[in-house]
């Protein structure tokens, strides 16, 4: 068996060219509720750009540094935006019931998504080394310990925090929207209900 | 998005496509499209509106509260802190009778019934945060503060070796005590009463909070790599249930919302209102005021989870869009102009 060739017909069966990068859509994609996915995936590519920056000076410079500082402001309001792109794009997806014609999966990991996205903005809240993020910890502490999570993730740990922060969970969301939308290209937009 | 005759749709075709788009594309009019473009413009668009809020708004980034911060304006209700973890009231003290991961008696860890992870974990992983709260937040730090004071250190000497009978009667009277206390030039004075080394001990923890180093002995203590340390739990946990910490940060302007728990941000700044869901439980008179309110919620919340999760495949559930009808205004121009179109094209 020739692997190099079993990819390529992979991908042909699953991913054309035109699946990968469209330059058709069918007419029912005519919506605001179709751009709150790339606003959400649009934020996340901000969230990274800024955090990447961010990290070239170490998880506390931007407390007293003004460049630092505007960074950190982007990135708390790309987090912003980020929750409403996601959340507008989870419930317009949902009116759409768009699971149907075996999209169940694309919806299953949108779900794991959201759930990485909200651990990771946590772990964001944790780690501003400030107020916040004392409040926060001491808060969200009993959460964990009562769920058994404390065992192994400490709130009060910065450096455990910061490490799930700015590589574990970016990889993660990284890999998990990868996912995401493969399957959504190689599904195409779901047709609208027959009525 | 731009209007366009059925004429002009009808002439481009799914060439190019894999077999799933074109399965699930048949006899649907197709329209022009360029998904760099629309990715760009959206981009462009979050990226001012970012910029915009970032330069207009800012971002709170308010100062922590520390043991310095506490003791040099609530002297009273420092020491009334120190005094209550050495005499392991929950109340006061964050750590004592808690359970996992701080320590090994799980009598008080949260359960529902049978469902117990926070002892599962401690039966999996042990107690992976050991911390015996008068000995590492109290007795420890004051044996390093010994170095300054030697008679610091034979006071901490007499209480170490008393009985913890002893201990318990000194530190009752003391605490008692400190209900009538005054504070004269930020110390403490307490009315003359049999209290051991008790209330010198509490003079020496509110002298080493006002120096700022308290934080910097609970990170060397038990630390091989010191000064390195990541480990902020003690230093965290020292006031966390008690009223000073919330109190010194009103003092200090770090204007929040401590009802709120973990959704709110300080001052007038959105904070994580995507929890606000989790949160709401805490509401609930009924689980607010169970002793297991954290597990409750966080059931409730898997449960839930575990319905988005699963949502396609639950009968029933899954027919609701269906039955609320929002699809038709979504798709309102797809009903009125090419559905029927469509359907005869198939
Ligand atoms: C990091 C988070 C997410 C990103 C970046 C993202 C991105 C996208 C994008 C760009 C699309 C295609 C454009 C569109 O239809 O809006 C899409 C489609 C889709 N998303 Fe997400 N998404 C995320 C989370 C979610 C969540 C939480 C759900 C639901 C639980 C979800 C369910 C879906 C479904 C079912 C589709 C297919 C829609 C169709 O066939 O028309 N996604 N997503």
């Amino acid at each position: 068996m020739n692997l190099t060739t079993s990819a390529q017909r992979a991908l042909k069966r699953n991913l054309t060219l035109e699946d990968a990068l469209p330059t058709r859509m069918p007419v029912y994609v005519d919506s605001v509720a179709y751009l709150f996915g790339a606003t959400a995936l649009m934020s996340f590519l901000l969230l990274v750009v800024t955090g990447v920056l961010l990290a070239l000076g170490g998880p506390f410079w931007y407390h007293t540094n003004s460049v630092g500082r505007f960074l950190d402001d982007a990135h708390f309001w790309s987090v912003q935006v980020f929750f409403a792109g996601l959340i507008a794009h989870l419930a317009t997806k949902f009116f759409l019931g768009a699971w149907r014609g075996g999209r169940w999966a694309t919806w299953m990991v949108g779900a794991l998504l959201f759930a990485s996205g909200i651990f990771t903005g946590l772990t964001g809240y944790l780690l501003q080394t400030n107020w916040d993020s004392q409040w926060i910890a001491t808060q969200a502490k009993d959460a964990m310990n009562a769920a058994g999570i404390g065992a192994i993730f400490n709130t009060m740990d910065v450096g455990q925090v910061l490490m799930l922060h700015a590589v574990v969970m970016p990889l993660v969301v990284g890999a998990g929207i990868g996912v995401h939308l493969f399957l959504i290209r190689r599904d195409s937009p779901v047709r609208p209900y027959e009525d | 998005m731009n209007v366009r005759t059925t004429e002009d749709v009808r002439a481009l075709d799914l060439l190019g496509a894999g077999p799933r788009a074109r399965e699930n594309l048949r006899g649907v009019p197709l329209k022009p499209y360029d998904l760099l473009r629309e990715g760009i413009v959206v981009f462009g668009f979050v990226l001012i509106l970012v910029v915009v809020l970032s330069i207009v708004l800012k971002a709170p980034d308010y100062p922590t509260v520390n043991a310095e911060n506490v003791a040099t304006m609530q002297p009273l209700a420092f020491v009334q802190t120190a005094a209550g973890i050495l005499a392991q009231d929950s109340d006061i003290s964050a750590v004592a009778d808690y359970g996992p991961p701080y320590g090994a008696d799980t009598s008080a860890a949260e359960h529902i019934g049978p469902i117990a992870p926070a002892a599962w974990a401690k039966d999996i992983f042990g107690v992976t945060r050991p911390i015996d709260p008068p000995r590492d937040l109290i007795i420890r730090p004051l044996q390093r503060a010994a170095a300054l004071d030697p008679a610091l250190g034979l006071a901490v000497d007499r209480y170490a070796s008393a009985t913890a009978q002893q201990q318990g009667v000194w530190l009752a009277a003391y605490r008692k005590a400190l209900s009538t206390a005054t504070v004269s030039k930020g110390d403490v004075v307490v009315a003359p009463g049999d209290y051991g080394p008790v209330a010198r001990m509490m003079d020496g923890m509110l002298r080493l909070g006002r120096s700022g180093l308290l934080e910097g002995a609970f990170a060397a203590d038990d630390n091989r790599y010191y000064p390195y340390s990541f480990d902020l739990t003690k230093a965290l946990l020292f006031f966390s249930i008690a009223s000073p910490y919330t109190d010194s940060a009103t003092h200090l302007q770090q204007l929040g919302n401590p009802q709120w728990g973990i959704v709110h941000e300080t001052g007038n700044y959105p904070g994580a209102w995507w929890l606000d869901a989790y949160q709401v439980w805490y509401e609930v008179p009924a689980i607010a005021d169970a002793d297991n309110a954290d597990l409750i919620v966080v059931g409730i919340m898997t449960v839930l989870f575990v319905v988005l999760l699963v949502l396609p495949l639950i009968p029933g559930l899954r027919r609701i869009p269906h039955g609320v009808k929002v699809y038709r205004l979504i798709w309102r121009d797809w009903y009125r102009t090419y559905a029927a179109e469509a359907r005869s094209r198939e």
